[in-house]
């Protein structure tokens, strides 16, 4: 039995034998295995583990590497948003259980299919990509390019630009842990969007992995949602790379699952690249989410802007480490982050804690924003006043709170579903803001 | 028919008492005008009225159509014909106009107005306050100026249609030619299906709203009541020599 915890390199190797990879894929994953091994499991001492326990991971739930059977009801909420598609892979546990591509995308070049097919026939395009985004750095991120449980690799030739999205879903139905592996790359010009949907209610880990190289000049816009059930741990690194006036657009919205631990992160290696991070994020009772960020403006005249925002109720806990760093050769940089996060509930507390690290002094813009607060009661009684009961007033400032981010989200169908996933979860959450008296 | 009846009311704010035993009844078809000089307690009252969780009822009784209505919360007095346009309107981000007063006016009525109706109406009312249609785009209150908060509060009541309405100084923070065009939003209002009472500092108002009645507050207390001439002894001597006999 393969478990994450006593990860060892026969381990990596029988994994490899078992999805049959081709021997350049095989040794990539031995050497990302001598990086796990030389990494210490991080715990609750390390910088970047203060806010959510590593203790708290289960890590000892077996590694599935089979694919099961996909579910017949959609669970996942942004996979429903969409109608036509130019490709879709389904993740199910430990493989793929689909992948399809569009007629009419095949015949642009596009490549939509599972990681080890993607190894196997487009060899190539993986070897010079796979790993360049997300490395072997950090423990985590070693341990999914060790052990990678198969994934989606998808491909945007240059100057085409794909009106229908890709979708990805990653289901969890089996209890295990499964390492699911996403590689996307545009060449130069190209222009595409991608629905990455993680939905489940097994007693899973799921430790992620989604890079998207933008070539210069290209255009992704992505969006992973997570609306896991109870009982999933996640573990996830969402980073773009991007090219010369290349742009990458990414949107976070975690709604589900117990712990969850993710990095989405974009890097700007090259002049004129533009970044934008958004995110929901809905917390409930017994949830711990951190979105941990880095933007990295890694050249001159790159911009970005993020801006997260969030509810908790229950005694739920969220975490946004969201850091900008600005590198000495970046000139003429603008860059903005917000974070905000509304409390709806007593017992539930926020961390938002934006880092600007300016090595620097030539930058047009850099701006942080950061609050955690609760509803406004004046808000509260002027709509009371108006004849609206508590519960949908409080809905309605709800809604107006994310109002801010949903409206800036440019993927069709997807505010609507995040909203109407807001809406379920005040209905549903017991929150003292129900309290006639309070003050 | 009295539809609004204060008695012997006593208010609380942070363990402060404001009110101190209030008398005041207000009834279908009047308008009644609230004069007092500042810290007299007259917010205190209107916001008494609504049910604001802030100001605490020790003692007395607030009656609509004999009912007391001390326990509700704020939305059931709005749904029993109250409505109160406040002094500093809230601003709501994120909320559009239209969405708010769709929900506002669907919650009173306790059915759904048909959209067209619900826009016709709405339409009207805007072009009646010299509001532009720009508004609808715009959240609750949201960058407003202090004039166009007044408007928007005599537009709620307008939709609304309230039976009993409490204006927290509705005057105050405006220019003549805003006080007019509010002041003639508040007469087209006014008949015999609405109550009015109108909280004020001053009598500015009073030159374009003519009341049926005219209370005096001081200290927590009305001190007097009487015709419209009182306004105009007000105008004259001020709230001094009020102060003195209270």
């Amino acid at each position: 039995m393969v478990r994450i915890k006593d990860l060892s390199e026969e381990d990596v190797l029988a994994i490899s034998d078992f999805y049959g990879e081709p021997e350049w894929l095989r040794d990539r994953r031995q050497v990302a295995f001598k990086a796990f091994a030389d990494l210490e499991w991080p715990n609750s001492r390390d910088e970047e583990w203060r806010y959510t326990n590593p203790a708290r991971l289960h890590l000892e739930r077996p590694v599935l590497l089979e694919a099961a059977a996909i579910p017949a009801r959609q669970e996942g909420i942004v996979a429903g948003a969409v109608g036509a598609l130019a490709g879709e892979v389904r993740i199910v546990d430990g493989g793929v259980a689909q992948a399809v591509v569009a007629d009419e995308a095949t015949a642009q070049g596009v490549v939509v299919t599972d990681l080890v097919t993607a190894a196997h026939e487009h060899a190539a395009l993986v070897q010079s990509h796979l790993g360049t985004v997300v490395g072997a750095d950090a423990k985590f991120e070693a341990a999914n390019l060790a052990a990678f449980t198969n994934g989606a690799f998808a491909y945007v030739p240059a100057d085409v630009e794909l009106t229908e999205p890709i979708a990805i879903t990653v289901q969890a139905t089996g209890d295990g842990s499964v390492l699911p592996r996403v590689l996307i790359v545009l060449g130069p010009h190209a222009k595409a969007s991608f629905y990455v949907d993680h939905s489940g209610d097994a007693q899973a880990t799921v430790i992620e992995v989604v890079e998207v190289v933008v070539a210069e000049g290209a255009t992704a816009r992505i969006v992973n949602a997570q609306d896991w059930g109870p009982d999933v741990d996640h573990i996830a690194a969402h980073t773009g790379v991007v090219g010369s006036n290349g742009d990458y657009r990414g949107l976070e919205v975690n709604l589900g699952g117990r712990t969850v631990y993710v990095r989405p992160d974009v890097r700007l290696d090259h002049p004129g690249g533009n970044g934008e991070l958004l995110g929901v994020y809905f917390c409930d009772e017994g949830q711990q989410v951190e979105m941990r960020s880095l933007v990295h403006h890694n050249a001159s005249h790159t911009t970005s802007d993020l801006m997260y925002k969030g509810a908790l109720q229950g005694d739920s806990r969220a975490t946004f480490y969201g850091t900008i760093r600005i590198e000495e050769h970046a000139k003429a940089t603008a860059s903005d982050e917000t974070n905000r996060n509304l409390i709806l509930t007593d017992k539930a507390r926020a961390d938002s804690i934006p880092v600007l690290e300016i090595l620097n002094s030539d930058v047009v813009r850099c701006g942080h924003h950061s609050s955690v607060g609760q509803v406004d009661e004046l808000q509260m009684f002027y709509l009371e006043s108006r004849g609206i009961p508590r519960e949908e007033a409080a809905r309605l400032l709800v809604f107006g709170f994310f109002g801010e981010v949903t409206d800036r989200i440019q993927l069709p169908g997807v505010a609507e579903v995040i909203l109407a996933e807001v809406e379920r979860e005040v209905r549903s959450g017991p929150t003292n803001l129900m309290d006639q008296r309070r003050r | 028919m009295t539809e609004l009846e204060i008695k012997g009311l006593t208010v609380e704010v942070d363990g402060k008492q404001i009110l101190k035993g209030l008398d005041l009844v207000v009834t279908k078809g009047e308008t009644h005008a609230l004069m007092g000089p500042n810290g007299s307690g007259k917010s205190t009252l209107a916001y008494a009225i609504m049910g604001h969780p802030a100001y605490n009822v020790t003692d007395g009784s607030i009656l609509v159509q004999g009912t007391d209505i001390g326990e509700l919360p704020p939305d059931e007095r709005a749904k029993m014909g109250l409505f109160l346009a406040m002094q500093y309107p809230t601003e709501i981000p994120g909320v559009s106009l239209t969405n708010f007063l769709r929900t506002a006016i669907n919650a009173t009525r306790e059915e759904d107005l048909p959209v067209r109706q619900f826009m016709t109406s709405l339409r009207e009312h805007m072009s009646a306050l010299q509001m532009d249609e720009r508004f609808l785009q715009r959240n609750v209150n949201e960058g407003f100026s202090g004039g166009e908060k007044k408007r928007f509060e005599i537009l709620q009541m307008a939709m609304l249609q309230p039976q009993i309405a409490v204006l927290d100084e509705t005057d105050s923070g405006l220019d003549v030619d805003a006080l007019k065009v509010v002041a003639e939003g508040i007469n087209r209002l006014r008949g015999p299906q609405l109550g009015v009472l109108l909280i004020t500092h001053y009598t500015r108002i009073l030159r374009y709203i003519t009341p049926d009645h005219v209370h005096v507050m001081v200290d927590g207390r009305v001190v007097q009541s009487g015709g419209p001439e009182l306004a105009a002894e007000l105008e004259e001597g001020g709230y001094e020599h009020l102060r003195v006999s209270a």
